[in-house]
């Protein structure tokens, strides 16, 4: 029983920082252009490491 | 249509007649639309910019854009977004400007116009998708916490520990059902209040019953509590709803981006003679507009200055241009083809052709009948029949002696099981499959009853001028002494817009034997005047191009009457007898009419043709295209009333049409389409937009429409089918939480991957890249 005091805090904490990305997301606008963002991921232009 | 181009052309003082003291302006226009009208600037200096740029499709175009300007010290940021094509600027206000930007951008191969983003309209649609996606984003969040909790419940939490778990529960549930569920709570009582039932109210009295009787539970140490159904049911309805709302929002960018290349803004002429430039809003009443060839007239008005010749089949269908001088009357449509004019507007707003047709298209809006959707028939049955279920089984328990509580418990878990969760997932998962199947084939749809509305089409009207045909002529004949003199006609007419001398000079451009033949150069003097023709010198000769009248042909040739559109050449050389040649020209047809035709013919479907153009043209393409009926020299009302005497007598008509005057018609078919090219005012319209060429295409529309609707029915089976197992369970009091959860979640999945199979049964349609009919 003691160890749900900790757990169950922690697990809906963990699920509310979930939910707290997904609401910055959508604040910064990453959901605008989601074809973009598909291709953009393949998009190699890093410069190699010398 | 590139709108924002340097134009330098030569204009024969002679032929610009002067109406008012003003001299007439100077041989040469040289004009630059000024962009910057479209940029915006924040507080703190920071110019912001949106080019919309229609031929940027993949992710090459995306990262060539983005890595050119990347390392642009003038710029502060740049960012492409791919699914709305756009480009945003943001640069400090002096270290460039927007007309640079956008000449850049042009250079590097790209056609952009610019774009006002921060439209309120863009605005309330990026807020309400957003709103959706936070409701979808907590009821997920929720569902998945009280989920576990539940799952400790169901394998055996008893006492304080179930206690605890339901009141954690309860913590989480009502304040995220109170938020994620405001879509169908606010749904639900507007039909309640207009006196309908919708699908929102079952689902929004399921939810509050069992989260108010949950708490009760809860409260009062009970065994079962309902929070987690009550939150997977609001979120898989927020799925479908979501996908709902993404599909229309995709279709309507789709249009923005087609409409962002009309003609937004306009040249003006003041009493001084300078030129600015104004968007079209700003134009008021007494303005002067100036027009150069090739490009739309923006305004109702009447021509002040210049002569010319004006395409006119946006707007009434005619395929030959009509003459245009000072004095005539103008409308915002037409198209200026050969002289620049200068036009006093005499109509904005409300009072011109356009708000015309608009008031058409408003009663014929009025005068159709409301369309009742798959889903809505489908609501109608369901909702009450689920609502009388659930009140069958509360009493049914309460008679038989199980007290409220209990009931009431079965009576609610007949509702979520019930839920429609596949019904609310059935249509909208499919109606997107196909949007993005049918935006990958050229074809952007607007809303997904139009989809339904195809499937059930057994008349197809078709217009003339610029839908059966691309309103792009060819060289179809030549007659006389031909041969000689066409290669040095077809170099005079390089130097035109006019749509029969491009269609020459395209004729004549890839016979490289010919070309060596003569050079541009030998012409000297070559000038062109608007409505009549042009004329040049060759070698000594007087080289003509143009009506009968202008190359001063005698009548010893007798007109040849078998084509409307036809242009003369004449060569002549001092004390010698001319030499003349008759080009004949024909409206090139669009690719894939033939096979559409031809396929809807097969399948039984009443093929009309309807055009504003005259008689003989429109005869002769029927008969080209062996379609039976058709009409001639149709206004914009007539057709209107044609195709709702149609509707009237129970066909269900697919209107295709590009005009403007084709709009009302639009409106008035069951559903309609326009391609591309066409007028806004049929693309604002129309259900569908064609965006390539071919009406090829339209045949997979149709196999899409369907098999869309085929799914459709499976989907609302299968909801059938589960509700038949389900409800005797939930009636009988067997349902326990664990199992209502797995049941709708499964239905749900099922229904979804049943539309996915839209996919498959699409790569077999006919499209417009299989071959050329």
């Amino acid at each position: 029983m003691s160890n749900l005091l900790f757990l169950i805090p922690i697990a809906l904490g963990l699920g509310f920082l979930g939910l707290l990305g997904f609401l910055w997301a959508l604040k910064n606008n990453q959901f605008d252009d989601l074809e973009g963002s598909a291709h953009r991921i393949l998009d190699d232009d890093d410069k190699p490491l010398k | 249509m590139a709108l924002i181009t340097d134009h330098k052309i030569n204009v024969t003082p002679s032929e610009l007649v002067p109406s008012t003291q003003r001299e007439v302006p100077d041989k040469t226009f040289v004009l630059q639309k000024d962009i910057s009208l479209f940029q915006t600037v924040s507080g703190h200096g920071v110019v912001g910019l949106d080019l919309i740029v229609a031929n940027m499709n993949c992710a090459g175009c995306m990262s060539k854009i983005e890595r050119h300007f990347s390392n642009d010290t003038r710029l502060k940021k740049v960012r492409v977004n791919l699914s709305q094509k756009l480009v945003h600027f943001e640069w400090l206000e002096g270290s460039t400007t927007a007309n640079e930007l956008f000449n850049d951008l042009t250079e590097l191969g790209y056609k952009a116009s610019p774009f006002l983003n921060n439209n309120d309209l863009v605005e309330v649609e990026r807020t309400e998708m957003r709103r959706l996606l936070l409701c979808l984003g907590v009821a997920g969040f929720a569902a998945a916490n009280v989920m576990l909790l539940s799952v400790s419940v169901w394998s055996g939490a008893t006492g304080a520990t179930r206690d605890l778990f339901h009141w954690l529960s309860a913590l989480i549930a009502i304040p995220a059902i109170a938020f994620a569920g405001r879509p169908f709570f606010s749904s639900a009582w507007l039909a309640l209040k207009s006196g309908h039932l919708n699908m929102d109210v079952p689902i929004s009295l399921a939810v509050i019953l069992a989260t108010g009787l949950s708490l009760f539970e809860t409260a009062t140490h009970g065994e079962h509590a309902f929070f987690d159904a009550a939150l997977t049911l609001l979120f898989f309805l927020l799925i479908g709803r979501t996908l709902d709302r993404l599909m229309r929002d995709q279709a309507f960018s789709g249009v923005r981006q087609l409409l962002a290349f009309k003609s937004t803004i306009a040249q003006i002429v003041d009493a001084d003679g300078q030129q600015s430039t104004l968007p079209i809003s700003q134009i008021e009443v007494g303005m002067r507009v100036l027009v150069l060839p090739g490009e739309t007239i923006p305004v109702d008005g009447e021509i002040l200055i210049g002569k010319s010749d004006i395409d006119w089949s946006l707007v009434n269908g005619e395929s030959v241009p009509r003459n245009a001088k000072p004095g005539d009357e103008v409308f915002s449509g037409l198209v200026n083809l050969s002289g620049p004019l200068e036009i006093k507007t005499t109509a904005v707003g409300e009072t011109t052709l356009l708000s015309e047709i608009i008031r058409l298209m408003e009663q014929a809006n009025e005068r159709a009948p409301r369309y009742r959707t798959l889903a809505d028939r489908a609501a109608s049955v369901y909702a009450p029949l689920v609502h009388l279920i659930a009140l069958f089984t509360f009493t049914g328990w309460m008679l038989y002696g199980m007290p409220w509580q209990g009931s009431l418990y079965t009576a609610i878990s007949v509702l979520i099981i019930t839920c429609p969760c596949a019904l609310g997932l059935a249509v909208p998962v499919v109606q997107v499959v196909a949007s993005s199947i049918a935006h990958k084939h050229g074809l952007l749809m607007k809303d997904g009853t139009a989809l339904e509305k195809l499937s059930e089409i057994d008349t197809v009207v078709f217009d003339k001028t610029g839908t059966l045909t691309l309103s792009k002529l060819t060289l179809s004949g030549k007659f006389f002494e031909a041969d000689r003199l066409s290669s040095l006609a077809s170099q005079l007419a390089k130097n035109s817009l006019h749509p029969l001398s491009k269609a020459l000079a395209s004729a004549y451009q890839n016979r490289s034997s010919e070309k060596t033949k003569f050079s541009t150069e030998a012409l000297l003097d070559v000038e062109e005047h608007p409505g009549l023709g042009m004329r040049a010198t060759y070698e000594g000769g007087e080289l003509r191009l143009g009506s009968f009248e202008w190359c001063n042909i005698d009548d010893t040739f007798e007109t040849y009457d078998g084509a409307d559109l036809m242009l003369w050449a004449s060569y002549c050389q001092a004390g010698e007898k001319p030499v003349v040649a008759l080009f004949t020209f024909e409206d090139e047809l669009r690719p894939g009419v033939m096979g559409l035709i031809r396929t809807l013919k097969a399948q039984d479907m009443d093929v009309q043709l309807l055009s504003g153009d005259r008689q003989e043209p429109v005869q002769r393409m029927a008969q080209l295209l062996n379609i039976d009926h058709f009409k001639a020299e149709m206004k914009p009302d007539q057709k209107c009333q044609y195709i709702e005497k149609l509707g009237r007598n129970g066909s269900k008509v697919l209107m295709i049409g590009d005009g403007i005057n084709d709009g009302p018609s639009l409106k008035a078919a069951f559903t309609s389409l326009s391609p591309s090219s066409a007028s806004d005012v049929a693309q604002v319209t129309a259900n569908f937009v064609l965006m390539n060429d071919s009406l090829k295409s339209i045949i997979g529309l149709f196999q899409l429409a369907k098999s869309a609707r085929a799914l459709i029915y499976q989907n609302f089976a299968l909801a059938l089918v589960y509700n038949m197992i389900a409800v005797p369970i939930a009636v009988f009091g067997y349902a326990t939480p664990i199992v209502a959860a797995i049941a709708m979640s499964l239905s749900s999945m099922i229904v979804t991957l049943n539309a996915l199979r839209l996919h498959l049964l699409a790569s077999s349609y006919q499209w417009q890249e299989d071959d050329k009919l």
